[in-house]
């Protein structure tokens, strides 16, 4: 299940690099893929946490309508297991996102963000409907850019028992564009907060995640 | 008679009004009774009715035929009256030099008189434009001046100011039937002439050596009309942009750049206060100091190049909108002409009499 799903996200940023490879003026689409480092530190009321980390692969992609655009993305990684007894599990994310750019360095975005994490025990799913706002200026002009984007969920799922207080997150990153033609290379840190059960469960996710792109920017 | 009537029914005011048809009419009732006193060979009569209506305004085709049926009259009139016959011959030989008595109206005896007259007489009748506009000094245009002569004789044309100071002799010869002069702006010394009031003086003699016996002098108005030029367009410093960039251009990239690894450090105690961040965030700050230091220091460098690109953009746009208005200036000044505006004529006469 799990291979199928990356081989899917794969082909898919294969699709849609060809396809804006040989559109050429293509700047309405974007796509990328990327590798990100992943930490889930986890904390209970009772004192227990464990603090397990490891590697995923994604892959993204953007489509832009003037000021509208639709924003998709999807991780998979494994995270491993750690000597406190948390076994190794599987991390999968996925997102789809309307963007609308309310100025040239302000967007605002709403949409929904799945994430599972699956083990031999089973799998927990979370859905967050979330509203984000991210902000972005040149630093060097014209090819680095920094943005700064922060993400509050509006109400959450989840398939298991628990239940959410609040969930949200932010991410800083620095892009390089236009230097390097069409492509683009991004290099981002993220942290998502996710407090449950009344704060006795606490998930913190971090993510450093380096993506190379084509198109679009 | 009619008008007559009807101009003193309709009041005073629009007899007034009618007043130069009136003498017209007038006239017409001259001539014709004239005509109706020269077939009844009541010459006295008819002569004096003639003279009448010479005297009122008359137009060009009345005034030849009260002066073809004057002439007449006087010759029939008796010998006595012959220098009378002679004078209102020469009247019509001046006035129109090309008109002949109807040899069906007016018999062998008239006629000849009429030519024996017209031989004798010297003079021009000058014909010229109300105005004419044309570029000084180019071979075609200018102002054209056609002259016929009464019968052939020596004339001098020439164009002189008002006080009577020479600026250009036009024409020296002899002149049989008609001859057309031009004249184009020029002075004796090829300058062209400024604006000013200038004559048309034509001088008619008998023979090279002989008197001038009579002048024909043409008003004429000269005007030089130069189309206005247009200024040349400034270049303002305004609208260049400054080529020597502090520094400082580059301060908002190092200040986006720190804030934005500022914000990196601080995301993690932001969302998720009281975790212990894995220090990933250091690396990435760590990017974007490095890119707001690049920033910093590359910014003033593009910026020059920038104002510098700007500004020679700017320069060329300039220069080339002043060389179109250098060429359309030079156009315009390559179009100045000169306009003669002609007056009516004065005529000098009898200065050596008629024969």
């Amino acid at each position: 299940m799990t291979r199928g799903l990356l081989t899917a996200a794969v082909c898919v940023v294969a699709l849609g690099s060809s396809e804006a490879l040989g559109a050429q003026t293509a700047n309405w689409l974007t796509v990328g893929a990327g590798a990100t480092g992943i930490r889930l530190q986890s904390r209970f009321a009772t004192g227990a946490s464990s603090d397990v980390s490891g590697i995923a692969v994604g892959a993204s992609s953007g489509v832009e309508f003037g000021r509208v655009a639709l924003a998709l993305g999807y991780l998979q990684g494994r995270l491993n297991a750690d000597p406190s007894g948390t076994q190794q599990q599987d991390v999968i994310d996925g997102y789809a996102l309307l963007v609308l750019r309310v100025a040239p360095w302000l967007r605002v975005k709403g949409g929904a963000e799945a994430r599972s994490y699956v083990t031999a025990a089973g799998t927990e799913h979370f859905l967050f409907w979330q509203a984000r706002l991210r902000a972005e200026r040149t630093i060097v002009n014209p090819s680095v850019r920094g943005h700064i984007e922060l993400w509050r969920a509006l109400s959450t799922e989840v398939n298991t028992s628990v239940t959410v207080d609040r969930a949200q997150g932010g991410e800083v990153g620095v892009m390089l564009l236009r230097a390097l033609g069409p492509l683009w290379a991004q290099l981002t840190y993220g942290i998502d907060d996710v407090r449950l059960n009344a704060s006795a469960r606490r998930q913190t996710l971090e993510a450093l995640a380096f993506t190379l792109g084509y198109g679009g920017r | 008679m009619t008008h007559r009537l009807g101009a003193w029914g309709c009041g005073i005011a629009l007899a007034l009004a009618l007043a130069a048809p009136e003498v017209h009419a007038q006239s017409d009732g001259l001539i014709e009774r004239g005509v109706r006193a020269y077939q009844d060979v009541e010459f006295e009569a008819a002569a004096t009715l003639f003279r009448r209506a010479l005297a009122s305004a008359l137009s060009d085709s009345e005034q030849i035929q009260a002066l073809d049926y004057l002439g007449a009259a006087e010759v029939f009139a008796g010998p006595q009256r012959r220098d009378s016959a002679q004078a209102a011959f020469r009247r019509l030989a001046l006035f129109d030099p090309r008109h002949r008595p109807d040899p069906l109206v007016f018999p062998p005896q008239v006629l000849a008189v009429y030519d024996d007259v017209r031989r004798t007489t010297k003079g021009v009748r000058v014909e010229a434009p109300p105005e004419a506009s044309f570029k000084p000094a180019v071979e075609v245009g200018g102002l054209v001046v056609r002259l016929h002569a009464t019968s052939s004789h020596e004339i001098e044309v020439r164009v002189v100011r008002e006080d009577g100071a020479l600026i250009r002799t036009l024409y020296v010869g002899p002149v049989s039937d008609s001859i057309d002069v031009r004249w184009n702006g020029l002075d004796m010394n090829d300058d062209e002439v400024r604006s000013g009031r200038y004559v048309l003086s034509v001088a008619s003699r008998r023979s090279v050596s002989a008197p001038v016996v009579r002048v024909v002098k043409l008003p004429l108005r000269a005007e030089i009309v130069v189309p206005d030029t247009i200024a040349l367009p400034t270049l303002p410093d305004s609208l260049l942009l400054p080529e020597q960039v502090s520094l400082g251009a580059g301060a908002g990239s190092l200040a986006t750049g720190l804030v934005a690894a500022g914000a990196a450090i601080a995301l993690p105690s932001l969302v998720a206060g009281g975790t212990q961040p894995s220090g990933a965030q250091i690396a990435v700050a760590g990017v974007l100091s490095l890119a707001g230091i690049v920033g910093f220091v590359s910014e003033p460098g593009r910026v020059q190049r920038r104002h510098m690109a700007a500004n020679a953009a700017t320069r060329a746009e300039w220069q080339r909108r002043a060389e179109a208005v250098r060429a359309e200036n030079a156009r315009r000044r390559d179009t100045a002409h000169l306009v003669v505006s002609v007056g009516p004529a004065t005529v000098i006469d009898s200065l050596g009499g008629g024969r």
